[in-house]
């Protein structure tokens, strides 16, 4: 089971819940799964056969590489955020 | 200072840079040192309006010049959809922005924004025929600040844009400047609010500032007659490059070579592509190699600042200054086109602190002005600045020492932020805690005019892709190759990382950067994930290398390879020969063996963790202001730092100096000034006013050594959190020394002036 993080501004899709339980052990049964519990948000989260391009999800708040590939170990927490990039220091 | 004792040999040592002897012996090779057989070179035509269409181009009079061989415009490159995206690292750029910006094709939308590009045997001859090329356009009125961008009856920058929200992929009916909405929120901000005894609310502005790095962009691009296209720029990031160009060109990214040339600071702002697909087509059209560089007018002008930002904060907290509620609404400039660095900003706003109450707004605001790029830790030091700044009235106001007010709500390990992610180990404490026990923050600070100021921030750090080969030389080096264009030092603390893994002196690794080609995927230097990701993947590469030199031995001895160790002393041992004695071979005996018992040995690593660790710095300054001109002069500056572990102490402490430095200039002098048709003033050195050494004390750095626990030798990224502080932490000196609060940057002379002596010219 994973704990899933709704932003507020999904919350209306999850009956206002900011916190969702779900089965999965890759992201891609995780977001199923949410949307069989929250339904219309996976068409929220994917574009095509991926994340949306301006939204990252991450497992126990690290973005991983491998896209809904990533694997999710039993009692993790799924934060969804923006997709965010850093600059460089020298 | 360090703080720690390492149970290492190499990491935590001083080693002299690789790179070094070529730096100052003005050998190194350098962007604008290409030189290639039948070469052209090229300028850009651009913009002199900040906004307008683009009616007409005509470049017949330039083309008849002689001298000139090609000229480019927008109509030579592919036309990009919204929905077209090219990878950055784990974000994706759309394509038509990167095409939009590279050339302007229906409209302009900032003033140097390029609208053709022309090639000439002779670069004065190229500057001349410039002139040659007539542009006519249809004016329009610039929209030149984020709030005036934001009303309803605003001219639209690009009428095909409509308001974006971030969590739900709805797009407004109506099309707007804000091209994205951020919300994040925790709790319920409301009943937190209610709960406080004091609230603050303050609203803060700072300017549109730039990276100010000394070497101005360039590109070399020769497209040979069988498509193959060679490129020799001065990047952050070669592979992205190539993967952008592949798709700004529609050419495949097998045909697309990237070398990096040494690069004279980029900060974030040379991630993007510029001159590469310009040099690229006018290549293409000639059949020569083609050479594009900046002038430093033109580097203002048209490459990307970062955001000018407008942002409003709110603190809830209890008498006794636990924090209990807090609102952050951030509204970052873009620049033309969409990409402000506000998610960041919202990611960062509060983050150092725990606050169980949040809400988070950001706006993504386009405007007539370069569109912005990263620029060291994008987006965080605004809101530090905001955030710390009403931290510090709030310790006012409570009588309360200001570190201990952020030490009694600071993050920690399980803290969560307003996304709902939990910290891990963090140093958190641990930097305001140094701050508070140093030399500097213990002493006192006497005379006129003179006030402390101290602040607090946070980043994120990133991991991604990188890789390492590393080949065994018959007289016992190393030699690495590594994707990572070095803009701060990373050759060295990657090759470090790589000889504590074999057990061997640093000066026995040697390491080189490549081009795209010669070394797998390896993402852009920045988001301080060079060190940790480069570093793992030489680790990787180290541990690959051991254990093929162990089972070399085991072949040479005639052993099982399970039977022989590679020792931490780069000693491999096996087990009792005939003679009743332990087998062992040093590493450099046995790489000069190794020609002769079977071929050299290459380790390779392609890695890709995802377990960079975030980082936090706490500043504290002393300044003395002037009451007759303005002037603040920064007297002391000490910077403490969660650096994980410091590879090479040297580097970390230089990173620090120079994130200080910067965010120093940002506090105090740096803006871009522009006219009210939206020409940018201050073009010029001259007139942008960057701290150089005589502005600035020997700034003091304590490296507080909390090791990442997701790297093998506890990395975290250092270059950028040491910006992120510095805004607030001046901005709260001048207070202490004037008795004024700044909401505004910089704090110019005018501008503490106009504080100082009201209603007087």
């Amino acid at each position: 089971m994973a704990r899933v993080f709704i932003p507020a501004t999904l919350r209306a899709r999850c009956d206002g819940r900011s916190e969702v339980e779900v089965e999965g052990t890759t992201l891609r049964q995780i977001v199923e799964n949410l949307d069989a519990a929250c339904p219309g948000i996976a068409a929220r989260i994917l574009e095509g056969d991926a994340v949306r391009p301006d939204l990252a999800l991450a497992v126990n708040g690290v973005v991983g590489a491998e896209g809904l590939l990533e694997r999710v170990p039993d009692g993790a927490e799924i934060q969804i955020m923006p997709a965010i990039a850093g600059g460089g220091a020298g | 200072m360090v703080t720690a004792e390492k149970p290492y040999k190499v990491v935590g040592t001083r080693p002299i840079r690789p790179d070094g002897t070529d730096k100052v012996t003005g050998r190194a090779n350098y962007g604008a040192d290409i030189r290639l057989p039948g070469m052209l070179y090229g300028r850009v035509k651009r913009s002199p309006i900040a906004h307008g269409k683009i009616k007409r181009i005509d470049a017949s009079k330039a083309l008849a010049l002689p001298g000139v061989r090609a000229v480019m415009t927008a109509e030579d490159l592919p036309r990009k959809g919204r929905r077209e995206f090219a990878p950055l690292g784990s974000v994706k750029i759309s394509l038509a922005t990167l095409s939009g910006n590279v050339m302007a094709r229906d409209k302009v939308r900032y003033e140097g924004h390029a609208v053709a590009a022309v090639c000439a045997t002779d670069p004065h001859v190229a500057e001349d025929a410039l002139d040659l090329i007539e542009v006519e356009y249809e004016e329009l009125p610039p929209v030149l600040h984020a709030d005036e961008a934001m009303l309803a009856s605003a001219p639209l920058i690009d009428e095909e844009l409509h308001t974006r929200e971030m969590a739900t992929g709805e797009s407004a009916e109506e099309p707007s400047n804000v091209a994205m909405h951020f919300v994040t929120e925790m709790g319920d901000v409301e009943a937190g609010f209610a709960e406080a005894e004091i609230v603050l609310e303050r609203s803060f502005k700072t300017k549109m500032v730039h990276q100010g790095y000394i070497e101005p962009h360039n590109a070399t691009a020769f497209w040979r007659h069988d498509g193959g296209l060679e490129i020799w720029c001065s990047t952050q990031a070669t592979f992205v490059m190539r993967d952008h160009l592949a798709g700004l060109l529609e050419h495949p990214v097998s045909k697309i070579r990237v070398t990096p040339q040494e690069i004279g600071g980029g900060f974030g702002g040379k991630i993007s592509v510029y001159l590469e697909p310009l040099a690229a087509v006018l290549s293409r059209k000639t059949g020569k190699p083609v050479k594009m560089t900046l002038t430093r007018d033109e580097v203002f002008r048209a490459t990307g600042p970062t955001s000018g930002t407008a942002i409003r904060v709110k603190l809830g907290a209890k008498r006794d200054g636990t924090l209990v509620a807090a609102e952050g609404e951030l509204v970052y400039e873009a620049g033309a086109f969409p990409g402000s660095p506000v998610a960041a900003g919202v990611r960062c706003i509060f983050t150092a602190y725990a606050i169980p109450n949040q809400r988070i707004d950001g706006y993504d605001v386009l405007v007539n002005k370069p569109k912005v790029q990263p620029y060291r830790a994008p987006g965080a030091s605004a809101a530090c600045f905001a955030t710390d700044s009403v931290m510090d009235e709030l310790a006012e106001r409570l009588d309360l020492d200001p570190i201990a007010l952020r030490l009694k709500n600071a993050a920690v390990e399980g803290t969560r932020s307003a996304d709902g992610a939990a910290f891990g180990v963090i140093g958190n404490r641990d930097c305001l805690q140094a701050i508070q026990s140093s030399p500097h923050y213990r002493s006192e600070l006497q005379g006129p005019n003179r006030g402390r100021g101290v602040a607090h921030g946070y980043w994120y750090n990133a991991g991604l892709e990188s890789s390492a080969y590393a080949s065994v030389n018959s007289d016992g080096t190393v030699a690495l190759v590594l994707g990572s264009p070095d803009i701060g030092g990373t050759r060295a603390s990657i090759a470090m990382q790589l000889a504590e893994t074999l057990g061997i002196p640093a000066e026995r690794v040697i390491p080189q950067v490549v081009d795209t080609d010669s070394v797998g995927f390896t993402s852009v230097t920045g988001g301080s994930r060079t060190a940790f990701a480069g570093g793992w993947a030489a680790h990787e590469a180290g541990l690959d290398l051991r254990q093929q030199l162990a089972a070399r031995a085991a072949k040479i001895w005639g052993v099982e390879a399970e039977q022989v160790r590679y020792r931490d002393d780069a000693v491999i041992v096996g087990p009792a020969g005939e003679d009743g004695g332990e087998r062992s071979i040093t590493f450099t005996e046995l790489a000069a063996k190794l020609a002769r018992t079977g071929g050299m040995i290459v380790g390779r690593a392609d890695s890709n963790h995802a377990s960079a660790a975030p980082t936090f710095a706490t500043h504290v300054v002393d300044v003395e202001v002037d009451p007759e001109t303005g002037k603040v002069e920064i007297l002391r500056y000490t910077a403490a730092q969660d650096v994980g572990t410091a590879i090479h102490p040297s580097y970390v402490e230089g990173q620090i100096q120079g994130g200080v430095s910067q965010g120093v200039g940002w506090a105090l002098n740096e803006e871009y000034r522009f006219d009210e048709k939206g020409r940018m003033e201050n073009a010029s050195f001259l007139d942008y006013r960057m701290p150089t050494a005589l502005d600035l004390p020997m700034i003091e750095t304590v490296l507080v050594e909390v090791p990442n626990p997701g790297h093998p030798y506890g990395v975290r990224g250092v270059g950028e959190v040491p910006i992120v502080p510095p805004l607030a932490a001046v901005a709260n000196a001048v207070h202490a020394a004037t008795g004024h609060r700044f909401t505004e940057l910089p704090i110019s002379p005018a501008a503490v002036l106009e504080k100082l002596l009201p209603g007087e010219e």
